[in-house]
């Protein structure tokens, strides 16, 4: 029965054979030129590459491997993609679009490896290198619109039930008209099972204390991430560089100070008299030059109790946003 | 004893001589009634066999019919569609329900060549169902937007004229017919939801209470969807009534 042909005349019972021609398909038009890659992050390679079907115009490509499982494509991948492009349809301005899913198929049956490529629009920069090229302080205008930005991106996923869990300079992007969009969002258990073949380096510096000690977590990871963001877009240096996991908790810890022993999480290896007993410090000293709102709201995303953090739309309603209108 | 009729036995091969015969169905012809049939057997919910039609007419709406194994595709759409609706399906069952439909009367499949195979062509087709689709697999969720008009509906009826007629039952089986037709592919949920909804209170000869009253009679459904018109609800009250007169299935 294996060898038939695909093709099921009227004529021939249906044979459920195996398919051989699936390879045309997945040929047919070559889609995009690849161009150069631009980046290999923690979850894979992405490239620069030139859309021919859409007058040439340049996006980026993220290639993911997806481990297939007996039962073919894992659901959780499955429905992470499906996902991403439900979100799509909404086209926020603070989310990078995706454009397109592709996959290269050729080896699928070989390594019981899936090769996917999820095509995003191509955004230059992102706020990382941003921060490094400004040639001085950004303008309290500037700092505000694009917290707003970053702000709003965030409240959009948790309004669809999505954690980022990896909110950085690095992964979100900056338009040519200084609008932020966030990218890598929405992967999250596609790019688990990958992490853990590479040895990229993950930075620490934007993980709120429950990630590093290791409880449970929920949408306030990412209002913990974007504080230690907003911060940094006033003084464009990390606010809290730790160089290793209980490094980073020090550098917490000496800035909001070590939480009360009755709000310290049960079920934790490390406790909390394990850490000084360090002082809250003044966070108007750590951004000197930050508006009054700015620090009381970035006080507010930055607090040890994920339950007492603000929430992304809280924060969209702060006076800080809310006093003088946006420009 | 010779003249009792074995009742049961007169029931179960007629109800076998009922199911279709694959291997003699030209074509498409039996591609959706193949979808039904093993999204029963796999103890799927209704709506994720109709998630399953709808992906096997969008996969023929891009591709042609004759380069492709039709019932690898349904198969492969039955997978696709329990993942999407978080409903997972084994490989292996959906392989060994999809070869016992086609060989009436097989055992199950031995693990050699020939459950490889087919196997095989099952999780490609899977995957490349879902290239086809873009990975768009959001289902337009026809049966939520439909129970929550019954729902509405029931509390406007007087108990007892709701009990005696079947409009609910009617109804969802209506929509879950229309799933046989790529006609579904057309129209926007509440709009189906409405027609099937209409169509059922036809066939049972039973009206909305009070909606004589309306200027419009058929005004009822307005507080559900206010963009449907009487034309274009009749047209899909049409496209519903046309499934019926398929082929009919080899008895």
């Amino acid at each position: 029965m294996s060898g038939a042909s695909a093709s099921s005349t009227s004529q021939s019972p249906p044979s459920m054979a195996s398919i051989s021609d699936f390879s045309a398909l997945f040929q047919t038009a070559k889609k995009y030129e690849e161009l150069n890659v631009i980046g290999t992050g923690a979850y894979g390679t992405v490239y620069k590459a030139r859309d021919l079907h859409n007058g040439g115009q340049i996006v980026a490509m993220k290639k993911v491997k997806v481990a297939l499982t007996e039962d073919g494509i894992p659901l959780s991948t499955l429905r992470e993609i499906a996902l991403l492009r439900q979100l799509e349809a909404y086209r926020h301005p603070n989310i990078v679009r995706l454009l397109d899913v592709c996959h290269g198929g050729q080896s699928v049956e070989r390594d019981h490896q899936l090769v996917l490529f999820l095509v995003f629009e191509h955004v230059e920069q992102d706020l990382e290198s941003y921060l490094k090229r400004a040639p001085g302080p950004l303008s309290e205008n500037r700092i505000r619109s694009m917290s707003y930005d970053i702000l709003s991106g965030v409240d959009f996923l948790h309004s669809h039930r999505i954690v980022h869990r990896d909110l950085k300079p690095h992964n979100l992007l900056v338009t040519s008209a200084g609008r932020v969009k966030l990218a890598d969002f929405g992967l999250a258990k596609t790019y688990d099972t990958e992490m853990k073949l590479t040895s990229v380096v993950v930075t620490l510096w934007y993980r709120p204390p429950e990630v590093l000690l290791g409880v449970s977590y929920n949408t306030a990871v990412d209002v913990w991430s974007c504080g230690c963001v907003l911060a940094q877009l006033h003084t464009r240096s990390p606010l809290l560089p730790g160089s290793s996991d209980s490094d980073q908790l020090h550098c917490i810890f000496r800035l909001i100070g070590r939480p009360p022993r009755h709000e310290w999480p049960d079920n934790v290896a490390i406790v909390a008299d394990s850490f000084p007993e360090y002082p809250p410090r003044d966070l108007a000293s750590v951004l000197p030059r930050a508006h009054p709102h700015a620090l009381n709201m970035i006080k507010g995303m930055l607090v040890f109790d994920p339950a007492k953090r603000l929430t992304a739309l809280d924060c969209l309603e702060h006076p800080y946003f809310t006093e003088e209108p946006l420009t | 004893m010779k003249d009792v009729i074995d009742v049961m036995a007169l029931q179960s091969s007629r109800r076998e001589r009922r199911l279709p015969d694959y291997r003699s169905a030209s074509g498409h012809s039996m591609a959706t009634n193949f979808i039904f049939e093993c999204g029963i057997k796999l103890g799927l919910q209704p709506a994720t066999v109709a998630t399953a039609a709808i992906f096997y007419h969008k996969f023929f709406k891009e591709a042609d019919k004759n380069d492709y194994d039709c019932y690898v595709i349904c198969t492969a759409c039955l997978c696709a569609a329990g993942k999407s609706r978080d409903e997972p399906v084994r490989l292996r069952d959906a392989v060994n329900v999809a070869h016992n439909s086609i060989n009436r009367g097989s055992g199950p499949l031995e693990l050699g060549d020939e459950y490889w195979s087919m196997r095989g062509a099952v999780a490609q087709a899977e995957l490349l169902v879902l290239r086809l689709l873009g990975f768009n697999l959001d289902s337009p969720s026809t049966h939520r937007y439909l129970l929550h008009y019954l729902r509405s509906l029931q509390e406007w009826f007087p108990a007892s004229q709701w009990r005696t007629a079947p409009i609910a039952r009617t109804a969802m089986a209506f929509l879950q017919d229309f799933h046989h037709s790529p006609a579904i592919l057309d129209y926007r949920a509440p709009h189906i939801a409405v027609a099937c909804l209409t169509l059922a209170l036809h066939v049972l000869g039973v009206s909305v209470p009070l909606a004589s009253t309306l200027d419009d009679d058929a005004a009822w459904y307005s507080v559900f969807t206010k963009d449907l018109q009487k034309e274009k609800n009749w047209e899909i009250m049409e496209k519903i009534m046309q499934v019926y007169s398929r082929e009919p299935e080899p008895i």
